[in-house]
């Protein structure tokens, strides 16, 4: 064999710590490298015309690179090679900027690592085979998991690139918590008005297929092939036929949480308008009797009988949508949330000042339905908060919306008294700190830096133990309405949809990006997209964008007719194998069957990640580019 | 957990929660951020430190894990207000106020 090394400096990155010029002459001392260079930046133009032309010039049938992870570059080093007429697959590299320069401070030491996983690397490239890609068929229809404003977006998107969307939201309705805000920051448009029309877009496209009250059950395939099972709960109402009158929602005599019947419809601008009957609280499903609303209903709509239906259909790409919740305050005791009638979060105030919402719009107090003379909004309830009961980071919206809901009281009610506690007011945006000044220098909102420790209920008030932390004195007052800034998580199916899309979480349970900067609305398994909060915290403008981008990047995937498969998938040796099977019993991915006296692998469900091979009592599985011999081969010269 | 004052993002829930701050010349959080700046003397001199209950609330409020209860233990402490056998028999089972309420009776 014929290898050329190239050791990359990296500026300094690899040379400050790994002696590149000793190595790449060490390196010269095995018989097979036939020529070997170093290079300030391997990646760069110049170096991969080094290593092409060093390919042609020296014939050479292998090359080893010296530089950074192969999760960088080894499809920009491939690709040189293949430019040069060598398989891709004869290209090896050795990660000598991560694993040694950037975790070893002594120079001595990283080198020698350094040499030692080049020679493992040239031990491993003496061992490989050329291999060649196959193609698989890309099925040219998306789906969205979630109908918040970050899914509504997608799925409009990719509609209008001309590719059909099926949209599953487990909810009645789409809109999501957008649906639930009276108003916006920094604009203070109206919520719903910016919202609904996009909502009724997405029911009227004819490529978008909306199914609400539904859930992903089941996730199979790959990229440009995946085979999802959808559950559409039973709604209990015939959707061909209601007219969305409401008659039925009139007769219902069930009254729960926000005085919401039985069989409903979560607020008036739904979509579809459509109401759905809750069965735990429908009296009919608990007691056998009622059918009220089956009275009421004049298209015959309403259907008892109704049962879940489950659909089964192929996408070439799949976006998460899956949005968030506010955190339980559970743990949160000393607030008094569960005590207080008059204590709310942040999203029941948003519902209290909506018109659309339980009061019509009046700001009042749960408890007496009296205007709140004294508002006191505490942030950072549970946010940036590194014990248990809390979340570590910042949840990004709540100093916006806070402002908001502080103008929003003194709009309605310029005679309220309105406070703010807060630690930091934190205001990185487009008119942002413009937005929070206004309602201290317009509206006179009253912003004390410190927290509170304790609210409790006196006499129908409420009594708050607070810190001025710039007075250096405590802040002790009465006060009628405590809002509170509760943190943000991921919704609770989150976990759910990651574990079914092979999609990793981070450690707040928030669906990772596969490059937190390059790669943003990517998931690492490829043909999973994110967008929006089940990412992590963002607002109503950082949300569309990114959903957008998700969009732009299922386009791009669907516009392709086939996809190039990685080779480097396992493949029995019949000639070794006993069919006992184990290989198929451990594959994560359904890819090995067993066939009469022996097991075969689909390549296009193959991952590669070489569970089977070493399940296999035989050695008779081997994963291509990365075979035992090779492996074996690079342990003894890492050993050696 | 080790009591890491460079943790403190001076939120004041200690102080907001603590019985005693009202009572007091130097609040929790400054006992924290008296340390974090280096200068654990001014604590010690406070007389703060023996109004503490050792009720430990300001620990059980803060959101980062910062124990402004033990800081003014250990500004007790540090000026030789330690009864050595009282010490001795402190043990991990034994509740806070025990010692400290033994410590402010020693000072009369
Ligand atoms: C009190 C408050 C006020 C706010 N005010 C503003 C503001 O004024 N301006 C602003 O820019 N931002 C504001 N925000 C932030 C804004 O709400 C979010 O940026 C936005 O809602 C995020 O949209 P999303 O689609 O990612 O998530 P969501 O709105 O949470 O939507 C997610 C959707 O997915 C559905 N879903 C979840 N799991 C599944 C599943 N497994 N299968 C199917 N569907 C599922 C949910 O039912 C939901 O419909 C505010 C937030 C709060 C809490
Ligand atoms: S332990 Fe001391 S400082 Fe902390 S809350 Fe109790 S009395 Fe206040
Ligand atoms: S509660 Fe914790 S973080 Fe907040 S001021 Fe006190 S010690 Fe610092």
């Amino acid at each position: 064999m014929r290898i050329g090394v190239f050791v990359c400096h990296c500026g300094n990155n690899i040379k400050a710590t790994v002696d590149a010029a000793y190595i790449t002459e060490r390196l010269r001392d095995d018989s097979s490298v036939v020529c070997s260079a170093e290079f300030p930046y391997l990646c760069a133009e110049g170096g991969q015309k080094l290593i092409t032309e060093a390919i042609a010039e020296h014939n050479l049938t292998g090359v080893v690179i010296c530089a950074c992870s192969p999760r960088m570059h080894e499809t920009t080093f491939r690709k040189a090679a293949a430019k040069a007429g060598l398989n891709p697959y004869r290209l090896e590299i050795a990660n000598i900027r991560e694993q040694c320069a950037w975790v070893h401070k002594n120079k001595e030491e990283a080198t020698e690592k350094a040499l030692s996983l080049a020679k493992a690397a040239i031990a491993k490239i003496k061992l490989s085979q050329p291999l060649f890609p196959g193609e698989s068929r890309v099925t040219k229809r998306a789906l969205v998991i979630g109908g918040g404003i970050a899914g509504i977006q997608a799925a409009l998107d990719i509609a209008e690139a001309g590719f059909p969307v099926d949209l599953v939201e487990k909810s009645p309705s789409i809109g999501g918590k957008m649906a639930q805000l009276d108003k916006t920051f920094p604009t203070l448009d109206c919520s719903a008005c910016i919202l609904t029309p996009k909502m009724v877009d997405v029911a009227s496209h004819e490529k978008i297929n909306l199914h609400t009250y539904s859930e992903v059950e089941k996730v199979e395939g790959f990229v440009g092939s995946f085979t999802v099972t959808i559950r559409k709960k039973a709604r209990s109402v015939d959707m061909t036929k209601c007219t969305g009158c409401g008659d039925c929602l009139a007769a219902c005599p069930v009254k729960g949480k926000e005085n919401r019947k039985a069989i409903y419809i979560p607020y008036a601008q739904a979509v579809p308008n459509v109401p759905a009957i809750d069965r735990e609280s429908c009296l009919y499903f608990k007691n056998g009797k009622c059918k009220r609303c089956e009275k009421a209903c004049q298209p015959k709509a309403i259907d008892f009988t109704q049962e879940d239906e489950r659909i089964t259909e192929g996408y070439g790409a799949i976006i998460a949508a899956t949005g968030f919740e506010a955190i339980r305050l559970d743990a949160f005791g000393e607030y008094g949330y569960h005590a207080n009638k008059d204590v709310i979060t942040s999203l029941e105030f948003e519902r209290i000042i909506n018109a659309s919402g339980p009061t019509g719009g009046k700001l009042v107090r749960p408890s007496d339905g009296s205007v709140p003379a004294r508002i006191s909004f505490i942030q950072c309830v549970g946010s940036r908060d590194a014990t248990a009961r809390g979340k570590p980071y910042c949840s990004k919206v709540c100093c916006m919306y806070t402002a908001k809901h502080a103008i929003s009281a003194k709009e309605k009610h310029p005679e309220i008294d309105v406070e703010v506690f807060y630690i930091d007011v934190r205001t990185p945006g487009k008119n942002f700190e413009e937005f929070y000044r206004r309602a201290v220098e317009v509206y006179g909102v009253r912003y004390i830096k410190g927290q509170v420790g304790k609210v409790i209920g006196e006499n129908g008030s409420l009594r708050i133990q607070a810190m001025d932390m710039l007075e250096n004195g405590r802040y002790d007052a009465v006060t009628d309405l405590v809002v509170l800034a509760a943190a943000i998580e991921p919704s609770d199916s989150a976990k759910k949809v990651a574990q079914m899309l092979s999609s990793p979480i981070d450690a707040n349970g928030f669906l990772s990006e596969a490059h937190p900067k390059l790669r943003p609305v990517e998931s690492a398994t490829a043909g999973i997209f994110l967008c929006g909060m089940c990412n992590g915290p963002k607002d109503i403008p950082e949300t569309v964008a990114q959903a957008s981008a998700a969009a732009c990047k299922v386009i791009g995937l669907l516009v392709k007719d086939q996809l190039t498969t990685n080779p480097c998938t396992a493949k029995t040796d019949e000639n070794n194998c006993s069919g006992c099977g184990l290989c198929a019993e451990v594959c994560p991915y359904g890819a090995v069957g067993v066939i009469s006296h022996s097991t075969a692998v689909n390549a296009a469900l193959c991952q590669g990640c070489g569970g089977c091979t070493v399940a296999c009592p035989s050695g008779a599985m081997n994963l291509q580019g990365f075979s035992r011999a090779q492996i074996i081969a690079e342990v003894d010269a890492l050993c050696g | 957990m080790m009591n890491n004052e460079n943790r403190c993002m001076l939120c004041g829930r200690c102080s907001a929660a603590c019985p005693m701050a009202a009572r007091m010349d130097l609040p929790p959080h400054m006992w924290v951020y008296r340390t974090q700046r280096g200068d654990p003397s001014s604590v010690r001199k406070a007389d703060a430190i023996w109004k503490c209950l050792s009720c430990l609330c300001c620990e059980a409020r803060c959101p980062r894990g910062v124990k402004p209860a033990h800081v003014a233990e250990e500004a007790r402490a540090g000026q030789g207000y330690i009864l050595e056998d009282v010490m001795k028999r402190v043990d991990e089972n034994m509740p806070q106020q025990l010692p400290v309420a033994a410590l402010r009776k020693a000072r009369g």
